[in-house]
């Protein structure tokens, strides 16, 4: 069966074609009794689909009214049975004799026609039969050039009979493609419900992820927060590197201090030890304002020496305390420590006795340099007496 | 007809029912005469009523008024519209019931083209068009007609058969048949309407068709 009136029939019979369309299935139908019976089947199948709805009684007054208009029909019926018909009327009048004259009139007009009728009839039968003589001679002539025009039939004829089968061959595959098709569609159709099914869990993953975003921003917000802590924590880092770097300064000024408090309590030793006397030295010309006193017992080999008035050097140089005897010359007896205030500290320990030196003496030497002390280098002296 | 259908026509309910109170002679023997056609079958009933027997139309009436109401009513969606159309259904029925044809199909698809025929003029002649609607059709189980018990059970079993049917269907190819048949659609303005290819329109129609053939034929359904 053509594919395209296929398509129309179920739609021919549920009455949603367009007259074009209508007329279309209405002509193949006319030439093709198994679209008859496609459309026969489906007729069934669409007068069931009024059943499919709901049943509904109608109000006893649609049956009273249709049954009245019934009755009223039926009335006139019985009406119109009951008046002598038209015929018996006539041929009441042919019996009565009264419309003779008119009928051999009209007999007459008849006989004149049918006359008529028959010449021409012969007439046409003469024609024919010369046409009809005139075909028999070509006829006649024709075998000798016929053949070929016969062989050549013949060969059409088999190829008609390969083409029909060819394309018989091709309705079938063509039948074969539409069975493929419709399972296609509907496979088509359970691809789409698939798809859709997707489509929702894809929402919800969008959902999942439009959470997941709130999550990161809270996230995000959580590390502003870390790092305005983190950089307060540097902030207090640097001030505990400020505050050890104070520390350590406090313990190096506590150490200074706790070493000055020794020393002075070395000298206090010295100071209040019996015997020990105190022996001047006093700046020189280069530093008039300096004096001190080396405190000392002169036979012992160590002693206190306090200087005031000494100016702060500048870097690399220190004050250099000499102890001078009259055989072995200058001898080096440690660099003095100078305060803020002027004030230089120095316990001398020269492992012989204070008394056997001759005098002592105070130079500015550089810290880098072997000192080779003169008598005009010096910036204090003083005399030791035994 | 089913064994169910024939059973139901036989029995006392169906006597008692036709055996109303008769006020003269001539009730009574149309009561008796009713009888008598009410074992007849659509096709001899529309003999008779194309012999003009107004018995025989009420026969017909009540066998198959309620299903024609219920086309005309979903159809229509209007209860008076729809009792007008169904008493001019039946009308025609008994004004042309010699052009029926019964190689053409049985008498009551024959009504049922002619109810739905005329709601389409309906909406035309009023220039209406209702929107379509699929709502579930119920059960039918509780649809008990007052003028015929037998007939009314036997149009709720083919209801409910056909309802069946019609909800094993893939909804988008019941949606093709219900646009086409019940709101008179042509396959291009179905296309249109639903928004996909004609050939998918095709194949939806020619594949429903075939299920409910299947379907009813497997369930013994008769006109």
């Amino acid at each position: 069966m053509d594919e395209n009136i296929k398509d129309l029939l179920p739609f021919y019979a549920l009455g949603g074609l367009s007259e074009a369309d209508k007329e279309q299935v209405d002509q193949y139908l006319r030439l093709h009794s198994e679209a008859r019976q496609q459309l026969e089947a489906d007729t069934t199948i669409v007068s069931a689909l009024a059943y499919g709805v709901r049943p509904t009684p109608p109000s006893l007054r649609v049956k009273n009214g249709l049954m009245k208009r019934v009755e009223a029909d039926v009335a006139e019926r019985n009406r119109i049975m009951a008046q002598p018909a038209m015929l018996t009327r006539f041929l009441g009048y042919f019996r009565s004799g009264s419309m003779m004259p008119a009928l051999a009139g009209l007999s007459l007009l008849v006989a004149i026609l049918a006359g008529m009728w028959t010449f021409f009839l012969n007439t046409e039968v003469s024609r024919l039969q010369e046409q009809l003589a005139a075909v028999d001679k070509i006829t006649a002539a024709l075998p000798v050039d016929v053949t070929p025009i016969q062989l050549e039939l013949g060969i059409l004829r088999r190829e008609n009979d390969a083409l029909q089968q060819e394309a018989s061959d091709q309705q079938e595959k063509l039948l074969a493609l539409s069975t493929e098709i419709l399972a296609l569609q509907e496979e088509n159709g359970l691809l789409k419900s698939d798809l859709s099914t997707q489509n929702d869990t894809l929402a919800a993953i969008r959902d999942d992820l439009s959470q997941s975003a709130i999550e990161v921003t809270n996230l995000v917000d959580i590390e502003d927060q870390l790092l305005a802590q983190s950089e307060s924590i540097s902030a207090q880092d640097q001030t505990i590197v400020a505050l050890q770097q104070e520390l350590a300064q406090l313990r190096q000024t506590n150490a200074t201090l706790l070493k000055e408090v020794s020393a002075q309590r070395e000298i206090m030793v010295y100071v209040t030890s019996p015997n020990v006397q105190p022996m001047l030295i006093v700046g020189t010309t280069a530093l008039p304002t300096a004096k001190g006193q080396l405190i000392a017992n002169p036979n012992d080999a160590t002693g206190a020496l306090i200087i005031s008035g000494l100016p702060p050097l500048a870097p690399g140089l220190v004050y250099q305390f000499w102890l001078v005897h009259h055989t072995q010359g200058y001898i080096q007896a440690g660099i003095v420590d100078v305060d803020e205030e002027g004030v230089g500290t120095l316990i001398v320990n020269p492992n012989t006795q204070i008394g056997d030196f001759d005098a002592m003496g105070i130079s500015i030497e550089a810290v880098d340099k072997t000192p080779e002390p003169t008598r005009e280098s010096m910036i204090m002296l003083g005399a030791l007496s035994s | 007809m089913t064994n169910a259908a024939t059973f139901l026509r036989y029995t006392k309910l169906n006597e008692e029912n036709l055996a109303m109170p008769a006020a003269d002679s001539s009730r009574a023997q149309n009561v008796t005469w009713a009888k008598g056609l009410n074992q007849l079958d659509d096709i001899q009933i529309m003999a008779k009523i194309a012999d003009g027997d107004a018995s025989s139309l009420e026969v017909l009436y009540d066998r198959h008024s309620s299903a024609v109401m219920g086309l005309c009513l979903k159809m229509l969606n209007d209860r008076a519209a729809a009792e007008e159309i169904v008493q001019e259904a039946f009308w025609r029925v008994w004004r042309n019931a010699d052009s029926f044809r019964k190689q053409r199909g049985s008498p009551v698809s024959w009504l049922f083209g002619i109810a739905r025929n005329l709601c389409i003029d309906y909406w035309r002649r009023h220039k209406i068009r209702p929107q379509p609607t699929f709502a579930d059709e119920g059960d039918g189980t509780e649809i008990v007609s007052s003028h015929n018990v037998d007939e009314s059970v036997w149009t709720s079993i083919k209801h409910n058969q056909v309802r069946q049917a019609m909800a094993d269907l893939p909804q988008a190819q019941r949606r093709v048949i219900e646009l086409a048949y019940f709101w008179g659609m042509t396959r291009q303005e179905i296309a249109e309407t639903i928004d996909v290819p004609l050939g998918t329109v095709h194949t939806r129609a020619r594949l429903a068709m075939q299920k409910l053939r299947e379907f009813l034929a497997g369930q013994g359904f008769e006109e």
